[in-house]
């Protein structure tokens, strides 16, 4: 079982990482991979954050086998790689049925 | 803990919070749960009622506290958690149902940002909890100088149906 | 509509200084998260999926054109260029940094824009018929009261941190376009035995986990004893309501545990024990607050004043747009219109900034300069003048707002879902856009008639899928999305729960589901009868038979 740890930036809200060096990315590939073992360490790293005001709510994210690695549940990789719909731009006009 | 008037400003605090009824009987400006309280009430005249208190929490009814309320010097109503607003209303229903003119106190877990709220429900009088200072919750009182219930703060009874106040604290 | 004096300017602004100090002593750390969190939803502010999303009250559904120009603005300024309208009436940015907020709110408070009670456990945005004011079925205009109740519940001292959410309704129509029913609090105006105006006082209504039909608890309440009635009611919720268990704290748990007329008895009780002196609202002040909803328009004699438009075009994809998305206006000569935030294949109810300052133009140019927002996340003019329609709808059509399915099958409600919603269980977007495709022939919606889809992501219900004619709830199975489907829901007039089919379909499934669903209807209703109606009539059993039968 391995995993990431994922957080919200506080400042902004955006979905983070915690990657090498303990620091904190909004890039999904950046995640640093934890293994069962260092699972309690990193979560520790996420609670300090915390503590520090730089992110909120800190939890594993259970990642898969397959590299490269990708969250199990879809959820995650919504919050990893952003929703699945709209691209927010204008849409071409269809037509008189709108 | 350090307790503050409805202006934000430290205040003595000459009560005591005790725990039996013989120490109740015996000692001026006590405060003591209810059921401290009715186990001994009716050992105080009217004077001496007006130097002793009682701590209500959440779930003791208004219904508990009205054969006394009248004379208690103080009463305090403990917040066991600052998301829990029950005794916004006790406080609300203390002043105007049971007319009682006392010090209505706040304590336990409350934020400096709800002090208006505390003093607009009817409280007097505030305990600031260990981790917050006077000066914070000094400044909360004064962050709004208009309100859609009531008149100026400190009005006693509270008013609170729409009785929008101006700027200059006219009531419309 | 209402128009804010110094003091109404004034708390907003205070709101905006104060919030300003909270985010400060927050990023500081001087507030915990545990602390900032109730302060930061009572300010509208909640982390989601992605980032923060920020929901802007829009009082009981009624903007200026200058407001809704305002919202394109903060969608441009601070989101990602659009904004998406909500079953409350409200609106909602996505991608909202919490530093950038308080100057967020303070763009807004220049339009008299806030954020105030839009989350939290308080008293919420009161919602009120979209036609209100305009629609000639009203005994009076629900926006009145519900601007009374918004100013008394707004920042309340006693009223603020109640066990949940606390959501007030109005309307001033026996047809109850705000589903007052499905309510903490559903009031109707109607007039007394002596002809004075009172409301019909609903308690215990709601959807979510445990969906109610909300009862009557106060036949008649007069007009002056409303805030000192809600007073009563909110007390008791305050005090009684649970706190142990949020899935059980709202009001409609408290209802039906201690029953209606034990509730009822409880209320009354309170209330009797408050003076009526300390909560009538002054003549004047209603009267005052009156004025300013007052119709702003003269009637026109359609038939013969002159035609605005080039040429009246025989145009039947006009006149199908007129037929669905047009309502009778009390004043001759004028129509309410809908602008349908649906279009095939597109994101229910949102809307980008450019649509929105389009839409803002049209209000000034068409509708005196008014929006409503819709429960059913559509927006509507509601001051159109007969001989403008055809004008508006070429303008509608050239920004991508002409689908013309309001109440027909396409009209889809959907809640944002697993793509935005950290408490989804499953996606409910792409689900309405797949059967937005499906169903895109106009000319099939037609035959099928008024057709009410609502799909939720979630239990809670933000979707209304229980109040769907037919309803999806989407669920996790085992780390699978899984969709479930309810029949016989209604949520326009008459209120009812819809009631689960049978078991659960994948996204494939769910598409085929309402299709074979609709596909029993048509086989099997009476001449000129809704689907709602055939389902009435028939109960579930035929629908469930031919969706769950073996092929």
């Amino acid at each position: 079982m391995a995993y990431v740890l994922s957080a919200n930036r506080l400042t902004d809200g955006r979905v983070v990482y915690l990657s090498e060096g303990e620091q904190w990315s909004t890039q999904f590939v950046e995640a640093k991979r934890i293994n069962a073992d260092d699972l309690d360490h990193a979560q520790a790293v996420g609670h300090s954050a915390e503590s520090n005001n730089l992110i909120v709510d800190s939890y594993a994210v259970e990642v898969g086998e397959d590299s490269p690695q990708e969250p199990s549940r879809l959820r995650e990789r919504i919050r990893g790689f952003g929703p699945t719909v709209g691209d927010h731009q204008i849409r071409i006009v269809a037509g008189p049925e709108g | 803990m350090p307790v503050i008037d409805t202006a934000g400003l430290e205040i003595e605090d000459v009560w005591r919070f005790i725990d039996t009824a013989d120490v109740a009987i015996a000692e001026d400006y006590c405060v003591m749960t209810l059921d401290v309280f009715e186990e001994c009430s009716g050992r105080f005249d009217s004077e001496q009622v007006q130097r002793r208190g009682v701590r209500f929490h959440v779930g003791e009814t208004i219904d508990d506290a009205a054969p006394y309320v009248r004379g208690l010097g103080l009463i305090e109503l403990e917040f066991p958690h600052f998301k829990d607003g029950r005794m916004y209303s006790m406080a609300a229903m203390l002043r105007r149902k049971l007319g009682f003119t006392g010090d209505l106190r706040a304590c336990g877990d409350v934020l400096p940002d709800q002090a208006l709220f505390l003093v607009r429900s009817g409280f007097s009088s505030i305990v600031v909890p260990e981790q917050f200072s006077p000066a914070q919750f000094q400044s909360s009182l004064s962050a709004y100088s208009v309100a859609y219930q009531s008149g100026q703060s400190g009005d006693l009874p509270m008013v609170l149906g729409l009785h929008r106040s101006e700027p200059s604290g006219v009531t419309s | 509509m209402y128009i804010y004096d110094s003091l109404d300017k004034s708390l907003i602004n205070q709101r905006v200084s104060e919030f300003r100090q909270q985010v400060e002593r927050r990023l500081s750390g001087d507030l915990t998260e545990e602390q900032f969190k109730p302060l930061r939803l009572m300010n509208g502010l909640y982390l989601q999926l992605h980032a923060y999303m920020l929901r802007v009250a829009i009082p009981y559904g009624t903007l200026s054109s200058d407001q809704m120009r305002t919202l394109a603005h903060v969608a441009e300024k601070y989101d990602r260029g659009y904004g998406h309208f909500t079953t409350r009436q409200n609106i909602q940015y996505n991608w909202i940094d919490l530093e950038r907020t308080p100057d967020l709110l303070y763009d807004l408070s220049g339009a008299d824009l806030h954020a105030i009670q839009t989350s939290g456990n308080c008293i919420r945005n009161v919602t009120a018929d979209p036609f209100a004011g305009a629609t000639a079925d009203e005994v009076d205009d629900p926006r009145i009261w519900s601007e009374i109740i918004r100013q008394w519940s707004t920042l309340h001292p006693e009223f603020s941190f109640l066990p949940r959410k606390f959501k007030i309704a109005v309307t001033g129509a026996a047809a109850d376009r705000a589903a007052i029913k499905f309510h903490d609090i559903g009031l109707r105006i109607v007039r007394g035995v002596d002809g004075d105006l009172g409301f019909q006082v609903f308690v215990g209504g709601g959807q979510g986990r445990t969906p109610i039909v909300a009862p009557l608890i106060r036949p008649f309440l007069p007009a002056a004893d409303l805030l000192r009635y809600l007073d009563a009611v909110l007390r008791v919720y305050n005090l009684h309501g649970r706190r142990d268990n949020i899935y059980k704290a709202r009001i409609k748990i408290l209802v039906d545990s201690l029953g209606a007329d034990d509730f009822a008895r409880q209320a009354e009780a309170e209330f009797s024990s408050l003076d009526p002196k300390a909560f009538e609202v002054d003549d004047d002040e209603v009267k005052r607050i009156r004025q300013m909803f007052a119709l702003p328009l003269v009637a026109v004699d359609s038939v013969n004043a002159k035609h605005d438009s080039d040429e009246q075009v025989d145009e039947p994809h006009f006149s199908r747009w007129l037929s669905t998305n047009t309502f009778p206006h009390k004043v001759p000569g004028h129509t309410i219109a809908s602008i349908s935030l649906k279009p095939v294949g597109g994101i229910p109810g949102d809307a980008t900034a450019v649509q929105m300052n389009a839409i803002a133009d049209l209000a000034d140019r068409f509708s005196c300069g008014e929006v409503r927002v819709t429960y059913t996340q559509n927006l509507v003019l509601p001051h159109v003048r007969d001989i403008d329609l055809q004008k508006l709808w070429e303008e509608l059509k050239k920004n991508d707002l002409a689908a013309a399915n309001i109440g027909l099958a396409t009209d889809i409600i959907a809640c944002p879902g697993m793509d935005y919603c950290s408490l989804a269980n499953a996606r409910s977007i792409p689900i309405a856009q797949r059967l937005s495709e499906r169903f895109a022939d106009l000319n099939r919606q037609h035959d099928i008639g008024p057709l009410d889809i609502r799909i939720s992501g979630c239990i809670n219900a933000c979707g209304h899928h229980h109040a769907g004619h037919i309803g999806i709830l989407g669920v996790d199975k085992k780390g699978e999305e899984r969709y479930q489907l309810t029949l016989g829901g209604e949520g326009n007039g008459e209120s009812a729960i819809g009631k689960i089919l049978g078991p659960g379909f994948d996204e494939n499934g769910i598409l085929d589901a309402v299709e074979n669903v609709v596909g029993t209807y048509l086989a099997m209703r009476a001449k000129d009868e809704t689907f709602s109606q055939t389902v009435l009539r028939l109960g579930h059993a035929p629908f469930k038979e031919r969706l769950y039968a073996r092929h």
